[in-house]
């Protein structure tokens, strides 16, 4: 048998193999795919339960402040604070006050004339 | 030989063919046949359900100031099966959990896979214990989720706003009515776990997301129901009361703008209190209203135009014989012969039975049906009761009670129910509904339920009324029975009230009195009812009324109240005029 006759025997029969070849590397490709998301999907799936743990227990805690923040500034808090004398409220001065009068029919501020007057107190002193 | 090794071939071909079948079998039987079954059993072991707790809504008063708020806090649980080593992990936590370590090392040292160590653990110390235990790689020490209500103002409205249960419960007062606004919804969540615990995200099953708790809006403002308590808390310490009370309303829209009794109680810690301090006696407490009451009787003659303000009755000179008892004008009396309107200025017993007596039984019992007395007022607190009024289309009536109900003698009403009906007066003549909760609404501060305010019935003209304040302001005045009353700038409207406490046995009391002033300002344009009453204070009876005791604590909160609500005096600051000489307008449509 020549050289070149036993060569053309011998040759992988390439376009034979190559459809299983084809079915094989998808199904490897799909398989790997498949792996690779689902690896995705759990580390997703973590990040997003750290995250959740996370902002749960935020808001937990800023639910536990809330409730001190409440109580330290509540009424009888600041009162019992006044009262001690650790606060102090500076009285209100006539010529710091201005009288305005509102419209409850037209929700706005009816001033004499029905016109915007600038107010100032020239008296105040700080 | 050939034969021989292919026979040899087909047996072990058979019998392999035979064994997977059976394996097939097998298979197609736990997967086919029972495979609910072992699915069921699958998620028994590695489902479970993760409850989402919903947090429970706050309660604010009318301008946001928080009145109730949960705290977060955690329940301690143990694992026995996963504690190796008790004494450490005693010794880790036992100063966190302020308890001491043998204590700990006991309760831990248990077979057991759910015990709870300790309750209401705060965050903050949950969060400790935990790094402590991850550093030390510890085990078996868990927390669960829980709550506790916090009331910052403590006693303050602790009737209105009540407490709650072990269970997140209401017990009492707004927490109670609006339990099932407040309390929200728990969500859930299936989930599987792996072998060490940790949750597999993607195989998360059915979930219903938590809904939080609504919001609460009341129509109470906490810088009036300060002044208010302050106020009424002067006066308890003061004349020792055995309780009092106090209510201010909005006379047009029938909001309740503060309310207080004493004794009270701190929300925060109810189990401490006495049953009697946490009855909220403004809606609860019967009481014989006394002379406030002649305000409906002098309403319901003006409205039926029977008489007029200035029609003569004669009072007999202070003993009126009927029926064969005596009725008298105590305090100030003997009267002689007095108008509709001196009546009232005057508080006179006879005067009003002879009103009464001119209108009709059946007549003057409607009227007192449509003020509201004898029925619930429906405001939105639990346990309130509908008073005692006897009808005398059913003989609940002797032949005297013609000449003691009008005086307040012989019906039981509640402080609100005084209130309400002292607000038509002030309104123009329309009986309101009492409006507690101003909205519920959700933490985006959208609008879930409305309450608005609601009439229940136009009981008399706007004309009559205007005539009764016209009286009504005279009684504030220095021939008055409330010229303690008396708000300086301003326009007031009131009654005294000393009723004879009545006696559980039968009768009344000698020297025992619930004394009261009801009353609103300014005049033309009530912007509050206020009711202060004192039941049984521990003074002399020569000084125990409603013009000596209540009257002065009306015009305190009056006068506090009106700066607070920024309102113009109405009056000349004058001392020496008369309050009376200002209803000028009221004058001019009333006479």
């Amino acid at each position: 048998m020549s050289r070149n006759r036993r060569r053309h025997q011998n040759q992988v029969p390439i376009r034979a193999l190559s459809p299983g070849l084809l079915l094989a590397f998808i199904v490897l490709a799909g398989g790997m795919s498949w792996v690779y998301l689902k690896n995705q999907d759990v580390s997703r799936g973590k990040e997003i339960s750290a995250l959740e743990k996370e902002l749960k227990t935020l808001r937990i805690q800023n639910d536990a402040l809330r409730s001190p923040i409440a109580t330290l500034s509540s009424r009888t808090a600041l009162q019992k604070r006044l009262n001690d004398g650790f606060i102090s409220m500076v009285p209100i001065t006539a010529e710091r006050i201005v009288q305005v009068n509102f419209s409850r029919s037209s929700g706005a501020l009816a001033l004499a004339g029905d016109e915007i007057v600038p107010v100032s107190n020239q008296g105040a002193t700080r | 030989m050939i034969k021989i090794a292919k026979r040899r071939a087909m047996i072990a071909c058979f019998g392999l063919a035979g064994c997977f079948s059976g394996f097939s079998a097998r298979l197609v039987y736990l997967q086919v046949t029972k495979h609910e079954e072992y699915t069921a059993l699958a998620a028994q072991r590695h489902v479970n359900r993760q409850t989402i707790f919903a947090p429970r809504g706050t309660i604010v008063d009318s301008r946001g100031e928080i009145l109730a708020v949960s705290e977060p806090l955690k329940t301690v649980i143990v694992d026995g099966s996963h504690i190796t080593d008790p004494a450490r992990v005693a010794a880790t936590i036992a100063d966190l959990l302020e308890m001491p370590v043998a204590e700990v090392q006991q309760k831990i040292t248990t077979p057991r896979r759910y015990l709870i160590l300790k309750k209401e653990v705060t965050e903050q110390v949950a969060v400790e214990i935990a790094q402590r235990l991850q550093k030390e790689k510890l085990r078996g020490i868990y927390f669960e989720q829980d709550s506790r209500r916090v009331y910052p103002n403590g006693p303050m409205l602790s009737h209105v706003l009540g407490f709650m249960n072990r269970e997140h419960d209401g017990v009492q007062g707004i927490e109670l009515t609006m339990n099932r606004y407040l309390r929200g919804n728990d969500g859930f969540r299936f989930i599987e776990r792996d072998r060490l615990g940790r949750e597999i995200v993607p195989y998360r099953g059915q979930e219903r997301p938590a809904r939080p708790g609504y919001n609460a809006r009341l129509t109470v403002d906490m810088a009036l129901q300060n002044i208010v308590e302050e106020e009424l808390q002067t006066a308890y310490k003061k004349y020792s009361p055995e309780l009092a009370c106090a209510i201010m309303m909005e006379p047009q829209t029938g909001r309740i703008l503060a309310m207080a009794n004493y004794p009270n109680f701190d929300p925060n810690s109810p189990g401490t209190s006495e049953p009697k301090a946490m009855k909220n006696c403004s809606i609860i407490n019967l009481v014989e209203p006394g002379s406030t009451f002649k305000i409906v009787t002098a309403a319901a003659s003006l409205n039926d135009n029977d008489v007029s303000l200035s029609t003569i009755i004669p009072c007999e000179g202070g003993r009126f014989h009927y029926a064969g008892k005596v009725l008298r004008d105590h305090g100030h009396g003997p009267f002689p012969d007095l108008s509709v309107a001196d009546i009232l200025v005057k508080s006179s017993n006879i005067g009003v039975a002879k009103l009464a007596m001119k209108m009709g039984e059946n007549r003057f019992y409607e009227y007192i049906r449509g003020f509201g007395f004898g029925e619930r007022t429906g405001i939105a607190l639990p346990g309130e009761i509908p008073g005692i009024v006897h009808s005398p289309y059913s003989s609940g009536w002797s032949k005297i009670s013609i000449t003691r109900i009008p005086m307040g003698q012989g019906v039981a009403v509640t402080p609100l129910q005084m209130v309400a009906a002292m607000s038509a007066i002030a309104n123009g003549g329309n009986l309101m509904m009492p409006q507690i909760v101003d909205e519920i609404f959700d933490d985006e501060g959208k609008q879930v339920v409305p309450f608005a305010p609601s009439v229940v019935r136009q009981v008399v003209s706007t004309e009559t009324t205007n005539k009764v304040k016209l009286a009504l302001n005279d009684v504030v005045s220095q021939r008055g029975t409330a010229k303690m009353a008396n708000v300086p700038g301003f326009s007031v409207a009131g009654k005294t009230g000393t009723a004879q406490k009545a006696n559980e046995r039968g009768g009344y009391y000698d020297n025992r009195y619930v004394v009261s002033f009801i009353g609103f300002m300014p005049v033309e344009e009530p912007k509050f009812v206020i009711l202060v009453l004192l039941d049984d204070a521990k003074v002399p009876s020569n000084l125990n009324y409603g013009g000596t005791l209540a009257a002065p604590v009306f015009a305190k909160i009056a006068e506090r109240s009106a700066r607070h609500l920024g309102l113009q005096p109405d009056l000349e600051t004058n001392p020496n005029l008369n309050p009376g000489a200002a209803t000028i307008k009221l004058t001019q449509t009333a006479r």
